[in-house]
């Protein structure tokens, strides 16, 4: 038993350290051998991918790793989690909530916006993309359809960015704004410009904004079980 | 393996022809005008190679065929070393290294006062040098420290120099001070690290500074210093100080002329004083400016200084000799805006010149009359960037990246691609100071004033960073000839106060 406990303690080290060193192939053979002798899928996710992720975090957040590691490190947890996911039970796959997200209307940049998609999926979100140029009314129907929990809107135009506030306009005309939360980013925004149009919150950067969607995800949980 | 050093020469501010015209002005000054050697011992050794001297007047007039001996059997280089002989520079053609201040007998201290330096303060600014990353050759040769003002120069020399190897295995440190006898003394010391002449010789830590006294004199105490090393075959820097306009002519092609005849005129004397076996290798000094004739100050920091730097390094290679030049000086009192701008001017060019050893770096006020902590640490992210720049731009299949960019295609991106994270790493050089973050970060950051991110920098690294430790039996051997520099000095103290 003691034996059994330290292999299980030995892969769930094994897969953090495949995501801080960037290694897909080492993730795809980790989650195998954790699947082999029996580590559960849920904390082969919790107690070892997610653990890595945290330390890149960190590590992006001292400046010691680069934008491109911290991106890479969510494909490679991507790549454990197709290997992981079959084996969940069905109960299991509840994901940590559901974001739509886009680059407004007018705008076709979509870097930063796959880098937020790639960040909230590593993180366990389900994210829902909708692209780039999306319009309005794409939003609303998004919205009808896949009912998530937050709605992420991107511009790096300035000239898109009033198409934010033209989608939070339409929400609240439809009566949907209490629905979700709304976050937007971008290079041109700012916190000032968030609070003008109705957003919830700003992101100045990806790891800030996957954080704010944590928090609100983790707290509305916590409120309902009040 | 060396200090890896940056290539310079891309900036040229003379063509080879008025290089030339130069050399020739320069020929007939030491020819024609000649100049003073306050040393019967040097003048000897002008007239035994045939210079027409005047004893009386201690004046010496050098022919051209002289000079252009002396030039041919100057050789192309050398290496300077730390107490790590692995650690050298190799002062030669294009290669660049970056040093810092010394000399000044005030700091700016962590806490942004302006007070005498201490012993302590020579300590912990050799030590962040140890540590900041682009700084190649240690200095901090803080020389009138509070605390030890009082003591004989070569007493101070000698416990400069233990306290610096202490605190960095980085090359440099070893000075001749002035007179024959500090000469010797910095000799002894040197073998001691080394082992003996023959490797001290070959992994030489350091050189005999000469300063012409301008217009065109040679001082006794370092031209008989010089000999002293010369005849070791030990490097020997001739680092000619024109003021334009003052003690020097106030064009920059005038100052050029002087300041090569100063320079010439050691360099002959030290060539002909060595023995054959064993030539002095030479480092071709600029330390020249111009004079503020509104301040009277000499300004070091000024567009004129940077252009005569290039030139003078341009000289040097025209000679095939080793470079040292002035960058990063500003003559602003803290690290502000102005310093930004002064130092990065006369620092990129002079690096970009292709100077061996570039001099000065973390000095504030005209004549730096201070070191500044902040400005080690802001000025070790400017060499940074300056490194990067004179890296240039690397042009292969795998740089042009035709693979990748067919890879990623229209509409993909980059971030992820291994070629990226590969070259991040070896083409993008990213501050340690500098702040980059947007506005809203840098907002929320700490520290929003330059100034105080390199104040913390400097203090965390003076409470984290440890050089490599150095050798016991050399720690005790250095400290066992200190003392008896020390006994001796006391002695000629004693006598010297009796005769009196």
């Amino acid at each position: 038993m003691l034996a059994m406990k330290m292999k299980e303690k030995e892969i769930l080290t094994r897969l953090s350290e495949c995501i801080v060193k960037l290694d897909i192939e080492g993730i795809k053979r980790a989650c195998q051998d954790a699947l082999a002798i029996g580590v559960p899928p849920v904390e082969a996710i919790t107690e070892g991918m997610a653990k890595g992720m945290n330390i890149v975090g960190e590590k992006y957040e001292a400046g010691e790793y680069f934008l491109s590691e911290l991106i890479m490190a969510g494909e490679v947890m991507k790549e454990g989690m197709k290997i992981l996911e079959p084996h969940l039970k069905a109960t299991e796959i509840k994901k940590l909530g559901k974001v739509v997200l886009a680059t407004v209307k007018g705008d076709i940049h979509d870097i930063g916006k796959n880098i937020v998609a790639t960040l909230l999926d590593a993180a366990g979100f389900k994210v829902i993309d909708l692209g780039v140029d999306v319009p309005a009314e794409k939003f609303l129907e998004a919205l009808r359809k896949e009912k998530p929990d937050i709605l992420a809107m991107s511009a790096l135009v300035t000239t898109t960015m009033p198409q934010m506030k033209d989608v939070i306009k339409q929400l609240e005309k439809v009566g949907q704004r209490r629905e979700v939360k709304v976050i937007v980013g971008g290079a041109p925004l700012t916190e000032g410009y968030a609070e003008i149009i109705g957003a919830d919150a700003y992101a100045p950067d990806a790891l800030t904004g996957v954080n704010i969607c944590k928090k609100w995800i983790s707290r509305g949980k916590g409120e309902k079980t009040l | 393996m060396g200090v890896k050093g940056v290539r310079g020469g891309q900036l040229k501010v003379l063509s080879r022809d008025q290089i030339l015209e130069v050399h020739y002005a320069t020929l007939d000054v030491l020819q024609h005008t000649g100049v003073v050697v306050h040393s019967k011992e040097a003048l000897k050794v002008l007239k035994e190679a045939g210079a027409d001297i005047d004893y009386k007047k201690e004046r010496a007039w050098i022919p051209p065929h002289l000079v252009e001996e002396a030039i041919r059997k100057t050789s192309h280089g050398f290496r300077l070393c730390g107490r790590n002989p692995k650690k050298y520079c190799k002062f030669e053609g294009n290669r660049v290294y970056f040093g810092t201040a010394g000399g000044p007998p005030n700091v700016l201290d962590p806490n942004g006062n302006r007070r005498r330096a201490t012993t302590k303060d020579f300590e912990d600014l050799v030590r962040l040098t140890d540590a900041l990353e682009n700084i190649d050759i240690a200095g901090a040769g803080i020389t009138g420290m509070v605390d030890e003002i009082d003591l004989p120069e070569t007493v101070r020399n000698a416990r400069n120099f233990l306290r610096r190897l202490r605190n960095t295995d980085k090359p440099g440190g070893l000075g001749a001070g002035r007179g024959k006898a500090q000469a010797i003394d910095s000799i002894k010391l040197g073998c001691v690290v080394t082992g003996d002449l023959e490797k001290l010789r070959g992994n030489p830590m350091g050189w005999c500074h000469v300063n012409p006294v301008s217009p065109l004199m040679l001082s006794k105490e370092l031209i008989e210093s010089a000999i002293v090393y010369a005849r070791h075959g030990l490097p020997i820097h001739f680092g000619s100080e024109v003021l334009g306009s003052a003690t020097g002519p106030a064009t920059l092609a005038g100052i050029l002329v002087q300041m090569n005849a100063e320079n010439l005129s050691g360099i002959v004397i030290a060539q002909f004083a060595a023995k054959p076996q064993h030539r002095p290798p030479i480092l071709y000094g600029c330390i020249s400016g111009i004079l503020d004739q509104r301040t009277v100050v000499p300004a070091l920091g000024s567009p004129e200084a940077g252009l005569i730097n290039v030139a003078s390094a341009q000289i040097a290679k025209y000679y095939g000799m080793a470079s040292r030049g002035s960058g990063g000086y500003t003559e602003s009192k803290i690290p502000d805006a102005q310093a930004g701008y002064e130092s990065m001017m006369t620092l990129m060019m002079t690096a970009m010149a292709g100077t061996n050893f570039i001099y000065a770096s973390g000095g504030l006020e005209p004549g730096v009359l201070s070191i500044s902590y902040e400005k080690y640490v802001l000025d070790n992210d400017m060499i940074g960037m300056i490194r990067r720049i004179m890296d240039g731009i690397c042009v292969t299949d795998e740089t042009l990246a035709v693979d990748i960019i067919d890879k990623v295609g229209p509409g993909g991106h980059y971030l992820t691609q291994k070629h990226t994270i590969k070259f991040i790493t070896k083409e993008y050089y990213f501050p340690t100071t500098f702040d980059r973050n947007n506005y809203e970060r840098w907002v929320k950051s700490d520290s929003k004033d330059i100034r105080e991110a390199a104040r913390n920098r400097a203090r965390k690294i003076l409470e984290e960073h440890q050089p490599e430790p150095m050798d016991k039996d050399i720690e005790e051997d250095l400290q066992r000839m200190i003392r008896q520099i020390e006994k001796r000095e006391i002695r000629l103290k004693r006598s010297s106060n009796k005769n009196g």
